[in-house]
């Protein structure tokens, strides 16, 4: 029997799938690289961008006007959750990330921003998460809102103590002297949490 | 102040770990092969989804060693949920004998309460008590990966209502403890009754002295 050369027809989009396609080559660099921030690889960064478009696909209707890009981080937040859930699989998922972070700390050429990076590794996620979304994503304190699923007054007030846990952070590291945005520590007695 | 935020910010930003000039460009191979799957045959859920029931229910009596509970908006509420769309993967989890309480409708600027003093033997008092990462957080529902049952049945994963500790709108966790449940990943130990994860202490941050307390309070 010959060999017969498959034909594709490939349909033309209807309008979800236009809107969709708008919304993807908007944005997939910065869902990648978001996803990429916090993978231990870009092979893993692959698969999660991929589970995240997947998601968003099927999701498009949901998608809320003039915020599609928060709301692609929100959804790769959650595809995020999914790929380290396991106890095992996170153990060493954040071992890797902790290694790499290490890494990466070493390849950036600014002492300054090397003391930061080292001393946000030492923040709880969610502190991580916050101040990742303002410094890396460059989000504003409504954008981060719609990725978190919470107030923007709840956004200020963890950012605030985010800011001040990093501060501490980078001064308790030390940096020969050269402090990075150092708030002041807090009055005795007051806590932040 | 401000200034150095500003600054701790941008030395964050000049610190970003990644090559932003090595993100790949829109993969059209993806793109075409996410186009052509069905978007209303796809499954919008995970095989470990966290059951739902559709049922209003008003349980304030849920908030366990609490007193002085003053709720201002106790709404009866729809207790249905999306599925979460984003899970596509995860490996086969079984899960504890525990159905979450339907959530309340507490208003969380609605509420006040103090608690009464908590110390370990109050577990006693619970029906199940555990050490468990927060592997989803779902408005007010929390789902847990269990390492450790100190009390209750065996399961892999358990779904708790957990609202007065979740942050919707501030939390009204401010008020009534020091925890948040705020992030996938944060290792808690917890206790609780009727699908509830308890309050006032009754959950609390994850420490190995904490749970060796626990684990002996509940193993006598």
């Amino acid at each position: 029997m010959p060999e017969t050369a498959e034909t594709h027809v490939i349909a033309p989009p209807d309008s979800r799938g236009r809107s969709f396609e708008a919304v993807y080559n908007a944005h997939y660099a910065k869902v990648w690289a978001y996803v990429r921030r916090r993978c231990a690889s870009a092979a893993d960064a692959d698969d999660v961008s991929a589970q995240t478009w997947l998601a968003i696909w099927r999701r498009l209707d949901d998608l809320p006007e003039g915020r599609e890009l928060p709301w692609c981080y929100g959804t790769a937040r959650r595809c995020l959750a999914n790929h380290r859930r396991g106890e095992a699989r996170r153990v060493r998922l954040v071992a890797l990330v902790a290694r790499e972070r290490v890494d990466d700390a070493e390849r950036v050429p600014d002492v300054r921003s090397r003391l930061v990076l080292q001393a946000l590794s030492t923040l709880r996620d969610g502190d991580q998460e916050l101040l990742g979304l303002t410094a890396w994503e460059g989000l504003g304190v409504g954008d981060v809102a719609v990725v978190l699923g919470v107030s923007p007054s709840t956004v200020s007030v963890r950012l605030h103590r985010a800011k001040r846990r990093l501060a501490r952070a980078v001064q308790e590291l030390g940096d020969g002297g050269h402090t990075v945005g150092t708030a002041p520590e807090a009055k005795p007695g007051t806590s932040d949490q | 102040m401000i200034e150095r935020d500003q600054e701790l910010i941008a030395a964050l930003t000049a610190a970003d770990p990644i090559d932003l000039d090595a993100v790949p460009a829109p993969d059209r191979a993806l793109l075409e092969e996410i186009m052509m799957t069905d978007p209303a045959n796809s499954p919008r859920s995970t095989p470990v989804e966290t059951p739902r029931r559709r049922t209003p229910v008003v349980a304030a009596a849920a908030l366990m060693l609490v007193t002085g509970v003053g709720v201002g908006a106790l709404a009866l509420n729809d207790g249905s949920k999306a599925a979460d769309p984003a899970a596509t993967t995860a490996r086969a989890l079984t899960r504890a004998p525990i159905d979450p309480a339907p959530r309340t409708g507490l208003d969380p600027g609605g509420i006040s309460t103090s608690c009464m003093v908590w110390d370990v033997t109050s577990l006693d008092l619970t029906a199940y008590a555990f050490d468990g990462t927060v592997t989803e957080i779902d408005n007010g529902w929390v789902t847990f990966e269990v390492g450790e049952w100190f009390k209750g049945p065996s399961g892999d994963l358990v779904t708790l209502n957990a609202e007065a500790l979740t942050a919707r709108d501030g939390g009204i966790a401010t008020s009534v403890d020091e925890l948040l449940i705020t992030d996938v990943g944060q290792r808690l130990l917890v206790s609780g009754s009727d699908g509830f994860a308890g309050v006032c202490n009754q959950t609390q941050a994850y420490t190995a002295a904490e749970a060796d307390a626990w684990r002996a309070q509940l193993s006598t």
